[in-house]
């Protein structure tokens, strides 16, 4: 961020008086009141261990504690673990627990439900412990409130997986719920007995999820609020009126409409959250590397220069959003750097394609492309479309064509049956668990949302095998940027924009966002004004 | 009547079966021909390991051959077991009957609405054909069955609860103050207003013309003219005599029409987060949650089935005419 | 069964009164209407794109969001594009896929019903089964799935609605050749030695067709609001802009720019207006049967 714009300002307004605790300016937090928050679909279940969408992460992280959270600067803080060290070799990681902490049942939570949790549950059932479990020796109880993992090497960004808990999936289940069960079908998914802040009440299918203060949670005077409500909306007009006529009181990053922020940020009876973004989500173009234009650097770095990235922002976006200029977020600010980007110059974009051999015919065109794209991300849409002009221009003729989430991921990520596809990818809150998956050359596999790009460069790979077990974070930072200069050279993805972590609420409440995963994060602070 | 019209029942409704085998076939096929996998879905944007994905579809029997499928399907739909859902870890059957109510519940009401207001209006504008009210009627609903559903959904929604704030905008019932009780009942009724009238416009328009027709026809017939002659008021002439005739066909059309009125749900439920089948059956697609997707299509199918079955009986109520073979 | 079950519901809605002179005369006068405004939408539909001052897919030929004015009439959506330019191609294309749509279930409605209703006996009863398994079966529903399931291609969208509508017109048709079947001008021809073929085609469907001219009119403007609605699902094909595809892209920012989304919506409601306003008056004109009463 070079220059601080007005909304930048505005932003850091909202991030101080979001911070928890007593330096609240607009009075004492007070007990009662109910928050609904709007949910785009219906959840496969309400905890985190077999799913990773959104609504079932904002229910879950309500209804169970993680070891640790983070905060703004992707920090651990305390959440079951009240304090932990690690060893000088950086392979021990021991953590205290919270002494007074009871399941919704009454039974009391220890170490041994910790233990249960990663060694039965993450490790052999989240979808993504693929990425950071192959790391872990052990995972043991020590004592009735104390816990220790052993790593096989050092492994940096450890505490920040586990403060993630919508990349680690940690955050700890009853054992004595799903001991001798199978996790996945017990009946616990769909009517949860957490630890948390709230305790699961009902669930209306098809409408609404109910959760209710849990007067006996171990955090001394939390929550505020009576009871949480989810409604499930998936219309985004009428989600949209729902709010503004003041029948949802929260709106997440995914669906608020980046064309009326403008007028909720002027409106006193909304408040707009612009918090840190632990997941620090791309947009992104694909590029595959197999199609036989493609496959030359000169087109893809050509590719780069005449695509209008600010005009998909300002249209696409409209103006909420900011160029990404990396394949890390910049919110990730130790690693990121934006040192090898590329300026819109259709001139040079013209002057590569040429230099690559591809000159125009005589109707002005040099090739066709198809760029694909899942529908609904409105905003997907609307960037590929841009593209599509700004390429027609340097007389790469694009066609666009739109598939179902479902058929997108197949023809992209497991028949590798594209050119060009818009794609989010998730680039913290460690790039090690988020960026590596996809551009490694050993992530070239028939899955979802790894290297369908079919990118490899062996140089890359050993940064990217090396870089993890750094401990010294200057040097770690330097091979980050090693890592984004060789792929900003490379291009297996040009990163377009960078999705504006924007959450609103009704100005009726206060603090109903206050870590960098305000959207997922429990509401615990959050309190409703008198 | 009584015990024909029972055995007519029976045999209608065991012809019923042969049709209910083919549509699960039909389903099964054009379900397994399409492309796309269901784990994707599942999965999310996530990093999962090949040996999670192989274990998910094993996990489901999606690496089985498909007469395998199949037959494993029709078995456990004889134990109205519609099989367990991908996308939602639930059964199936639970899942469509949690959902089922609150679709009959505005299909009931708006059919009710329609069906009366479209017969009431359609027998006074048959009185007198061509006048300046008959011509206005059967204008406005023809444009009634000429607007696309969500759209004028849309359009009510910004006038009613957004400008005039005379309604909810979405779902069936305040989340803030729960209520119980009657005051539910009366919070559900306020929610419902906007959606019943926004679905039941296509099929007002319906009833409205048929009705109209149909009753221009009775009143020309010579049983009426015999009643007039008899000197009967001519309120009663229309409204006992020639309606009760005329609304043969429209009970009729109701029944034909409930599949398509159950259709229509899946827009309106979602223009309106009304929590039915209808947004049930657009989630299961997106996910290619195929037990889903086959639950949903035959549970669909049998109530059709049985809407037509039971058209057929109100019908044989109706008009003692009808002899059933 | 009873044997009064109409045909179609559409159909049968539009049989049009006792005709008196004055009254088809009358009722006419709406349908030319409608006709003219017809003609209009189908000029501004094959003339708009070539006329209209933008290209209606190239973004950025205006500002982002102007209300509608000079020199954008109806206004430009969020990437700047002319909606006028836009919605004169939408039309085109949601005119093609209805026209398609209704087109393709005639054609099936007409080969079923007329090879039912005159062969009879087997046929007949195997031909009336696969039409009753397909008049049960949640049609939208189907259409959603194949759609869904095959890609929202312009093809898969008319196949998928043409499924919709065949089984009306096979049961319409049957029912009209099992009446002309018996008439004295069909068995005429059968002792004067036409063969099959030459009866059904030259004799018996020609007799038929004003009831069917009539449930395709209606069929158009039915397909047209079919596609508007899987549009709105997202199942609509973003590779051709129809009408459904604007409104569904529009319900995003209709609260910034009303403009994006009332025009189309307008333009789909008068066109189907006016085709169900023709298909009454065809009716009056081309149904046999309301002729005789």
């Amino acid at each position: 961020m070079t220059k601080l714009s007005r909304r930048d300002l505005m932003a850091a307004g909202a991030a101080t008086l979001a911070v928890p605790g007593p330096v609240l300016a607009q009075g004492t937090p007070r007990r009662g009141g109910t928050l609904i928050l709007a949910i785009e679909g219906e959840p496969a279940t309400l905890t985190s261990h077999l799913a990773t969408d959104t609504p079932a992460m904002m229910v879950a992280n309500n209804l169970f504690n993680a070891l640790v959270l983070l905060n703004e600067k992707l920090e651990p803080v305390p959440d079951l673990a009240t304090s932990w060290t690690v060893s000088p070799d950086g392979r021990a990681y021991a953590f205290e627990l919270a002494q007074n902490v009871r399941w919704h049942d009454g039974r009391p939570l220890t170490a041994a439900d910790v233990e249960f949790t990663f060694n039965e549950i993450v490790a052999k059932l989240h979808p993504r412990a693929g990425s950071w479990w192959p790391n872990v020796e052990s995972a043991k109880a020590t004592g009735p409130h104390s816990f220790e993992f052993r790593l096989k090497q050092p492994f940096a960004p450890f505490l920040t997986m586990l403060g993630s808990v919508l990349s680690s999936g940690a955050l700890i289940m009853p054992k004595h719920v799903y001991e001798n069960t199978d996790a996945r079908t017990n009946p616990a998914n769909q009517r949860p007995i957490g630890s948390g802040p709230f305790t699961f009440s009902r669930w209306q299918r098809g409408s609404f999820i109910e959760l209710n203060r849990n007067a006996t949670y171990f955090k001394p005077n939390r929550p505020y609020l009576d009871r949480l409500v989810f409604q499930v909306s998936s219309d985004p007009a009428a989600r949209l009126l729902a709010f503004e006529r003041g029948e949802i009181d929260f709106l997440h990053w995914y669906i608020v409409p980046y064309d009326r922020i403008g007028r909720l940020r002027t409106d006193r009876r909304f408040r707009l959250y612009q918090k840190g973004d632990a997941a620090a989500t791309n947009g992104l173009m694909l590029i595959n590397h197999r199609h036989d234009r493609l496959k030359d650097a000169k087109v893809r770095q050509a590719l780069a220069h005449a695509i209008n990235r600010e005009t998909i922002n300002q249209r696409g976006l409209f103006g909420e959003a900011k160029v990404a200029k990396s394949h890390v977020g910049s919110t990730i600010a130790w690693a990121f750097t934006d040192r090898f980007d590329y300026a819109f110059d259709p001139a040079k974009a013209n002057a590569l394609l040429d230099e690559a051999g591809f000159r125009r015919g005589a109707d002005g065109r040099r090739f066709p492309l198809r760029l694909f794209w899942a529908s609904g991300r409105d905003y997907e849409g609307r960037g590929a479309e841009i593209i599509r002009d700004n390429l027609r221009d340097v007389g790469v003729d694009v066609t666009v064509q739109v598939f179902d989430r479902t058929s997108f991921t197949d023809r992209v990520f497991r028949q590798w049956d594209f050119d060009l596809a818009m794609q989010l990818f998730t680039t913290g809150p460690d790039p090690t668990v988020s960026v590596t998956p996809r551009y490694h050359t050993n992530a070239i596999r028939r899955a979802p949302f790894v290297n369908g790009m079919g990118y490899s460069n062996p140089e890359v790979d050993a940064l990217f095998d090396r870089e993890p077990t750094i401990t010294d974070p200057a040097q770690r930072a330097q091979a980050w940027h090693d890592i984004q200069r060789i792929l900003m050279r490379d291009l297996p993805a040009l990163p377009l924009f960078e999705l504006p972590p924007i959450h609103a609420a009704s100005a009726r409440f206060a603090d109903v966002v206050t870590g960098p995963q305000g959207y997922i994060e429990n509401r615990e602070n959050a309190y409703e004004l008198r | 009547m009584g015990p024909s019209l029972l055995l007519y029942t029976l045999r209608r409704l065991v012809q019923a079966v042969p049709l209910v085998f083919v549509i699960i076939l039909i389903n099964f096929a054009l379900i397994h021909a399409a492309p796309g996998d269901p784990i994707d879905f599942l999965l999310g944007s996530s990093d999962a390991t090949e040996e999670y994905i192989a274990q998910l579809r094993a996990e489901f029997g999606l690496d089985r051959p498909l007469p395998e499928q199949l037959l494993a399907y029709l078995g456990k739909m004889l134990s109205f077991d519609l099989g367990y859902s991908l996308r939602f870890r639930e059964q199936v059957l639970t899942l469509i009957l949690s959902r089922l109510p609150a679709t009959l519940l505005l299909m009931g009401t708006a059919l009710v609405v329609a069906s009366l207001l479209g017969i009431l209006l359609g027998a006074v504008a048959a009185r007198r054909p061509y006048s300046a009210t008959d011509n206005v009627a059967t204008l406005a609903a023809l444009a009634g069955y000429s607007m696309p559903v969500f759209w004028l959904g849309q359009i009510m929604l910004l006038v009613f609860a957004l400008h005039l704030a005379m309604f909810p905008t979405q779902g069936m019932m305040s989340l803030r103050a729960p209520r119980e009780g009657l005051g539910m009942v009366l919070d559900v009724a306020h929610h419902l207003v906007l959606p019943v009238a926004t679905y039941s416009v296509y099929h007002l328009a319906l009833v409205f013309r048929l009705t109209r027709v149909k009753m221009q026809e009775t009143l020309a017939l010579d049983f009426i003219t015999t009643a007039r002659a008899k000197g009967l008021p001519e309120g009663r002439v229309v409204y006992r005599h020639a309606l009760r005739n005329a609304m043969l066909p429209v009970v009729t059309v109701i029944g034909l029409n409930f599949g398509f009125m159950l259709a229509g749900s899946v827009l309106t439920e979602t223009v309106f987060a009304w929590p039915g089948t209808g947004r049930l059956l657009f989630d299961a697609i997106q996910a290619r949650d195929y037990p889903l997707l086959m639950g949903l299509f035959t549970v669909l199918s049998v109530m059709v089935i049985l809407a037509n079955v039971l058209t057929d009986v109100i019908y044989a109520l109706i008009d003692p005419r009808v002899v059933y073979r | 069964m009873p044997s009064s079950i109409p045909a179609s519901s559409i159909a049968e809605a539009a049989v049009a009164p006792a005709p008196s002179a004055w009254r088809i005369f009358r009722h006419n006068r709406a349908a030319v209407a409608a006709g003219a405004i017809l003609v209009l939408l189908a000029a501004f539909a094959l003339l708009g794109p070539a006329l209209a001052p933008f290209d209606p897919v190239r973004t950025g030929v205006g500002p982002s969001m102007a209300p509608p004015g000079l020199p954008h009439l109806m206004g430009t959506d969020e990437l700047g594009r002319d909606v006028l330019s836009r919605a004169a191609g939408g039309l085109r294309i949601s005119l093609l896929v209805g026209l398609g749509a209704a087109g393709a279930a005639t054609l099936i409605g007409l080969l079923v019903g007329g090879v039912a209703g005159f062969f009879g006996g087997l046929i007949d009863d195997a031909l009336m089964r696969v039409t009753e398994v397909f008049q049960v079966i949640p049609r939208f529903f189907l259409a959603i799935l194949l759609v869904a399931f095959f890609g929202a291609g312009l093809f898969n969208i008319i196949f998928a609605i043409a499924i919709l509508g065949w089984p009306e017109v096979a049961r319409l048709v049957r029912a009209e050749v099992l009446t002309l079947r018996s008439r004295p001008f069909v068995d005429a021809a059968r002792v004067a030695g036409a063969s099959r073929t030459a009866l059904i085609v030259g004799e018996i469907l020609p007799n038929a067709m004003g009831p069917v001219v009539v449930n395709t009119s209606l069929l158009v403007g039915q397909a047209m609001l079919l596609e508007a609605g899987l549009s709105y699902l997202g199942l609509g094909d973003p590779g051709v802009v129809s009408l459904g595809v604007m409104l569904q892209e529009a319900q995003q920012i209709m609260r910034s720019a009303w403009w994006t989304s009332a025009f189309p919506g307008l333009l789909i409601f008068l066109a189907v207006l006016a085709l169900n306003l023709l298909g009454d008056g065809l009716n009056d004109v081309l149904d046999p049967r309301a002729r005789e009463r």
